[in-house]
């Protein structure tokens, strides 16, 4: 659109343009029953931090009184992509109950983008790490991922205290998310610290 | 009192006596360092030969890694194992690949040593013993064997599942100690990648 077409004056067009999208698509100004105005509630964020073994023990820490679910996965691990939307499940199902989800993704923070965008498509609402060592030897250690694979679940009871370690071992069925809620719901079910 | 004395003195030795001497695997339940290597026999080969832990007897020493076509950390690490049978075959060190998933199959397998160009032989062992009696819980997992074919080395091929960010090379570095005459200063990582399952 040329503005100097509407009559020439550049300060006019944009009176006329402002009056136009503030006006241009209400209600008539008399209208008996104007429609309410239904606002969606903001979706969270999904965000990616790069993090170390103390950044993640900070975090447990800190959800002291609820229990504590650390998902260490990678995109590059085809059981942890199947199985991440039944983390996000338990968030959204649990969360209220007591249950704090974290993240840890073992990529290299080079890829940190291709990790970002299938936590947002995952809507991984809650707090996501990545390591900060990568895909390596260093990390793995550094997050007392025993196993050496992926998925690995990390489960924290209401003192803080890791009470549980879960990961598919050399088991052919691998691990099952049955597996994972009972543990889950059984830390649930224990009483939260009194002081 | 010397009497106590003697009594306790006596109870540390047999202490001592009886506290395991070998090596014990922090990351393996199976196998220890300086032990035999466990037996294998028959796994058949991509290239149509059949291989046995006793068909390598001029190797002066014996690179097995457990590994196999899916796995991306296992794809991750073919350029090094190929890179690392160049360098060190003319020294007389042999790799081993051995593929011990279910549902892979030596068709697949040999697709895919002949698109990589493998230098070394890709093995199946459909029963999975292999890796069953050496430990082997993921892919890629390592073990080098001696000249006496013992365990010298178990873990992981290096530290970085990213080339360009590896420190620490453990199995180049194991395999100059063993042609030097000498023992691996580190005999034992952790091993990382895809869990192996077994039926």
């Amino acid at each position: 659109m040329n503005l100097k077409k509407v009559d020439g004056s550049p300060f006019r067009a944009v009176l006329f343009l402002t009056l136009a999208v503030t006006f241009g698509c209400a209600p008539p100004p008399n209208s008996r029953s104007p429609a309410p105005v239904v606002r969606p509630a903001p979706s969270p964020e999904v965000r990616l931090r790069i993090a170390n073994e103390k950044d993640l023990a900070e975090l447990v820490t800190a959800q002291r009184g609820r229990v504590v679910l650390v998902d260490c996965w990678a995109t590059w691990c085809g059981p942890c992509v199947k199985q991440f939307p039944h983390t996000v499940e338990l968030h959204r199902r649990l969360a209220d109950r007591g249950l704090t989800v974290i993240s840890l993704s073992c990529d290299d923070p080079d890829n940190q983008e291709a990790v970002l965008k299938f936590l947002k498509r995952q809507q991984a609402t809650f707090d996501n790490l990545l390591s900060r060592y990568g895909a390596s030897e260093e990390g793995f250690n550094a997050f007392n991922i025993k196993t050496g694979a992926l998925p690995y679940y990390l489960l924290y009871d209401r003192q803080g205290k890791l009470r549980e370690d879960l990961g598919s071992g050399t088991r052919i069925e691998g691990l099952k998310p049955e597996e994972l809620d009972k543990a889950v719901e059984q830390l649930l079910a224990e009483p939260a610290p009194q002081d | 009192m010397k009497r106590f004395s003697l009594v306790l003195s006596l109870l540390a030795v047999s202490a001592l006596a009886v506290a395991p001497l070998a090596y014990a695997a922090k990351f393996n339940k199976k196998v220890e360092i300086g032990q035999a290597a466990p037996d294998f026999k028959g796994l058949k080969g991509t290239d149509g030969k059949e291989y046995s832990l006793d068909g390598f007897k001029d190797a002066k020493a014996l690179v097995l890694v457990f590994t196999c076509n899916r796995c991306p950390m296992a794809v991750a690490y073919e350029d090094r194992m190929i890179d690392l049978q160049k360098k060190y075959g003319e020294k007389g060190v042999q790799l081993l690949a051995i593929n011990c998933n279910t549902g892979e199959g030596l068709d697949a397998m040999k697709e895919r040593a002949d698109s990589k160009g493998f230098n070394f032989p890709y093995v199946l062992d459909e029963s999975q013993q292999s890796g069953k009696d050496f430990g082997a819980t993921v892919t890629p997992h390592v073990f080098i064997l001696d000249g006496e074919r013992k365990i010298a080395y178990m873990g992981s091929l290096d530290d970085n599942m990213d080339d360009s960010k590896v420190q620490k090379h453990h199995v180049a570095d194991a395999l100059a100690a063993i042609l030097d005459g000498k023992a691996p200063v580190t005999t034992e990582t952790r091993q990382f990648g895809c869990g192996i399952r077994y039926q």
